[in-house]
């Protein structure tokens, strides 16, 4: 392992700060997709110290803790994946262990393993303005001090179990589908579904396939769309392996089907129109039954909230032994569920497909940042951060996937590379014009906000549907709500201008030496 | 740049589109201004797309500097080659200038006007002198009044060249583009030059200009200036702390020039050309200008306060906006500002402009950076002038 540098700040920490365990140049909140990609690219690059900490006690984040049966990626993997670390993919749409795999892989080709810092839950990270550090505080008390702090905790990871009365009065199993309880047989038992989201989708079909009996509670209908989905041949993976061209071109196919399904969500009203129709010949292929065909139809317009992907949600919810009840949730009881029309439903085990906490981004992590200020208050009406990456007053930290950049029909993982690329570029503009941080400007934050909410008056999302993509009064803190390549091109360079900063203490005159390059990496490179 | 684009104005009565054909030329928006006094709720209207490319504007600079800022040249030759050069710079239309005498200073007072009033651009002085009312009335520190009046913020630039060559040609455009986004009248005196009148008339000059607004314009005025400018205000906002004067409700300093003892550092010191990388990227200034200009304004040394606002101390000023180009031999005075701001707990943010030379943004309209720069330092002001307006994170 690298020993921890703590170079370049502004000067030591000040007398009364306590002894870090660790000081690190970069400290990463989150083993997941994001916070995985962002330790590899600093490794490739090699010459900054950092550590990756997570508090689950393997890596993967939501490819970890979402096992249910059936639990798959809604992208075509070919897109789901880094540019920088391709791999070859078992079936167009792969699964939860597929990508959990991919992921430690990883890990393992980058020697990342050294870097991880497991078990422990990042309670707060607190700027120390006389030394120009971040001091992040974990849950078993240890002290982690960085110059710059990577947010990667992601926005779908806290389970969010509806306030439903009763609850703990159930006397068999249940729980939320983030959590499987995989030691429960569901074989020949009559099972109740609350939700309809996208794990749902997704979990519904595989459960139905084994219960006895599947009552499915559903508060809103989604949109299903047909999914694309097929294993690839074994002659097709060859071709994976050996002609990277191939994949290429896939995943260029993919990311330009994504962006037009996101112009009918963002812009076109036509487009809008044809993939309703669309929708609805699947949806009445599958279901038979008008009542039921009543049931399945959302009342909202396409894409005000996730468009979800599946081939048998359909077929399944038309299952006679599936039932599918759009009376609201009244109660548990003990045995059972109870509607608000009194109809009771006896069942065996209940899993929650209710979806995550989505809206307060980074809210179980306390953050202060210049001058004391808590982000928790400033974000209390709505998360904003510019460019979704940086939040005013908070120098040196970087969000990834943060406000304002989930996708409604594209790879997150493409926004995360640009972010990476774009945390990468104010690293080395810190090293080049020697500062102890940069903080982005409140004028170019507000301007950045002042554009997402203008923008995203024209898309589907604030048509005035209810749903995670925006706050209670209706104001889009997640979805970015443009194309993608326009969010890549506005990350192309990390633009120090919008910045204010501070130079190092040393002297100014001085001359700062280019960091060493380092060959760390170099050798694993060439070997792929 | 940030490509951020206008937003949702409505008043902003130019197309964001219409920016690149012809940006050097682009009025600036009228609508903006037709409703001064509605405070906080001036949004700015779009900034003139970038028209140069940085390299191109950046060679050109050089050019230009190594011709002006030349010690072996005597003053009068450099300050009417800067003059002629100071005809290439580009104004909007929709600016208004008239002259005016302030304190038995005589100043410049920049509006960018609700109609159509052309500007002879570059001409020396710039003055359209008898023009439509104004220029009679802002005579004295009464007309003053009247000139600003419906202008409640007022702004003080004070312009750079080394306290020994320029005016307020300078620093034109770059007012212009301050009074568009913040509805404010810019004043530019033209105070006294070195090595003439070495210092402290300058600074006598300044302290005369602020007086004589004090009696005249309704609230605090925000202080600015670039160079050796930015120098001036910050020596001028000291001393009027120290003699218990009112003060800015905020101090832009854009390139300031604030420690001429690194300039007049003996022979064998590092002083400003202790870094060779810098003094190589540094396409405007050059040390022995530098050195020059500091000898001429502080033939009796630099460590004073007065020459070197530095060496004084920043307690009870108000906020300061600092901005600073990479490739500028005068960055360290910003960056050793800033760590004094943040030892003793200043209110101080600075900028780096990286790949700009000194005093990119009184090319205003021209390059990007100076469009970031100047709405930069817009937003500064209008939150200074209504310290009140809710403010959004990191204000």
């Amino acid at each position: 392992m690298r020993r921890p540098t703590g170079s370049g700040v502004a000067g030591g920490d000040g007398p009364d700060a306590p002894e870090p365990d660790e000081a690190v140049d970069v400290a990463i909140v989150g083993a997941g997709f994001g916070g995985l990609g962002m330790a590899a690219r600093l490794r490739r690059e090699g010459t900054r110290s950092f550590v990756v900490i997570d508090g689950g006690d393997g890596i993967g984040g939501t490819w970890r803790d979402n096992t249910y049966p059936g639990a798959a990626c809604d992208v075509p993997s070919t897109l789901y994946s880094f540019s920088f670390f391709p791999s070859t993919w078992p079936r167009r749409f792969s699964g939860q262990r597929d990508i959990l795999a991919y992921l430690e892989r990883l890990v393992d080709e980058h020697g990342l393993g050294p870097f991880l810092r497991m078990g422990a839950r990042v309670e707060r990270m607190d700027f120390d303005e006389g030394s120009a550090r971040w001091h992040l505080r974990l849950d078993d008390r240890r002290l982690v001090s960085a110059r710059a702090v990577v947010s990667a905790v992601g926005q779908l990871n806290r389970p969010a179990v509806p306030d439903i009365e009763g609850v703990e009065r159930f006397a068999g199993p249940s729980w939320h589908s983030a959590r499987w309880d995989h030691s429960v047989d569901l074989a020949g038992k009559r099972v109740a579904v609350v939700g309809t989201g996208a794990s749902a989708v997704q979990f519904v079909p595989e459960v139905a396939k084994v219960a006895a009996r599947t009552v499915v509670f559903q508060r809103s209908a989604p949109y299903v769309l047909p999914k694309m989905d097929r294993p690839y041949s074994r002659l097709e993976r060859a071709v994976h392996e050996r002609v990277r061209a191939v994949q290429l071109a896939d995943r260029l196919r993919v990311y330009l089907t994504g962006e037009t399904l996101g112009l009918g969500i963002v812009r076109s009203r036509r487009l809008l129109a044809a993939l309703t129709a669309l929708w609805r010949r699947s949806m009445h292929a599958q279901v038979a039954d008008p009542q039921l065909r009543l049931a399945c139809e959302p009342d909202y317009v396409m894409g005000c909230k996730r468009v979800l992907f599946s081939n048998d949600w359909y077929r399944t919810l038309a299952r006679p032994d599936v039932d599918l009840v759009t009376d609201p949730v009244a109660e548990v009881t003990a045995t059972g569920v109870r509607t608000v029309s009194g109809r009771e439903e006896q069942v065996d085990a209940i899993i929650f497909g209710t979806g995550f906490a989505t809206s307060d981004v980074l809210a179980p992590v306390e953050v202060t940042g210049l001058g004391g200020r808590s982000l928790r208050e400033e974000w209390s009406d709505g998360a904003s951060a510019h460019l979704g990456v940086t939040v005013s007053g908070y120098p040196n930290l970087f969000l990834l996937y943060g406000p304002n950049t989930n996708l409604g029909s594209n790879s997150i993982v493409f926004m995360l590379e640009a972010q990476i690329g774009y945390v990468l570029g104010a690293l080395q503009a810190l090293d080049r014009e020697r500062l102890a941080w940069v903080d982005v400007r409140a004028d170019v934050q507000r301007r950045f906000a002042a554009w997402v909410d203008a923008t995203s008056r024209r898309t589907a999302w604030t048509s005035g549907c209810h749903s995670w993509y925006t706050t209670t009064d209706g104001r889009n803190t997640n979805n970015w709500p443009s194309f993608t390549f326009v969010y890549r091109w506005r990350l192309r360079r990390f633009d120090l201008l919008d910045h204010t900063v501070m130079p190092l203490r040393a002297s100014p005159l001085a001359t700062a030496a280019p960091p060493p390059a380092s060959a760390t990496w170099a050798t694993a490179a060439g070997s792929r | 740049m940030t490509g951020t684009g206008p937003v949702a104005s409505a008043t902003a009565g130019e197309p964001a589109a219409s920016g690149s054909a012809a940006a050097p030329r682009a009025p600036v928006t009228a609508g903006t201004l037709e409703a001064p006094s509605s405070g906080a709720s001036l949004l700015p209207p779009p900034a003139p797309a970038p028209s140069l490319p940085a390299a191109v504007l950046r060679l050109s600079m050089a050019i230009v500097s190594r011709r002006c800022f030349d010690p072996r040249l005597t003053w009068p030759v450099q300050r009417s080659r800067l003059r002629a050069a100071g005809r290439l710079l580009p104004l909007p239309r929709l600016a208004r200038t008239t002259t005016a005498t302030l304190g038995g200073v005589p100043v410049e007072v920049v509006t960018a006007a609700g109609g159509r009033v052309p500007v002879p651009a570059g001409r020396p002085g710039g003055v359209s002198a008898g023009e439509a009312g104004l220029a009679g009335a802002v005579r004295d520190a009464a007309g003053v009044s009247s000139a600003t009046a419906g202008w409640p913020r007022t702004l003080v630039h004070f312009h750079g060249g080394g306290y020994c060559v320029g005016g307020p040609f300078v620093a034109r455009s770059f007012a212009v583009h301050l009074a568009a986004l913040t509805g404010a009248a810019v004043v530019l005196p033209d105070y006294r030059l070195a090595p003439e009148h070495p210092a402290p008339a300058a600074l006598h000059d300044a302290l005369a200009v602020l007086r004589a607004l004090d009696a005249v314009v309704p609230g605090p005025v925000v202080l600015s200036g670039d160079s050796a400018g930015a120098g001036l205000a910050l020596a001028a906002a000291q001393r009027r702390r120290d003699l218990g004067e009112p003060l800015p409700a905020g101090l832009l300093l854009h390139c300031p020039w604030l420690d001429l003892t690194a300039d007049t550092a003996p022979v064998g010191a590092p002083g400003r050309a202790g870094d060779p990388s810098l003094v190589r990227r540094d396409v405007v200034l050059r040390p022995s200008w530098l050195t020059a200009c500091a000898r001429a304004y502080a033939p009796d040394g630099a460590d004073d306060p007065v020459v070197s606002p530095l060496l004084g101390s920043i307690d009870g000023l108000p906020p300061m906006v600092v901005q600073a180009a990479a490739d500028d031999l005068l960055r360290t005075d910003a960056e050793r500002l800033a760590l004094m701001a943040a030892a003793s707990g200043a209110d101080l943010q600075l900028v780096l402009a990286p790949g700009m030379w000194h005093d990119f943004a009184m090319q205003a309209g021209l390059v990007a950076a100076a469009g970031s720069a100047v709405r930069q330092a817009a937003d500064a002001a209008l939150a200074w002038w209504a310290p009140r307006a809710p403010e959004a994170p990191g204000g």
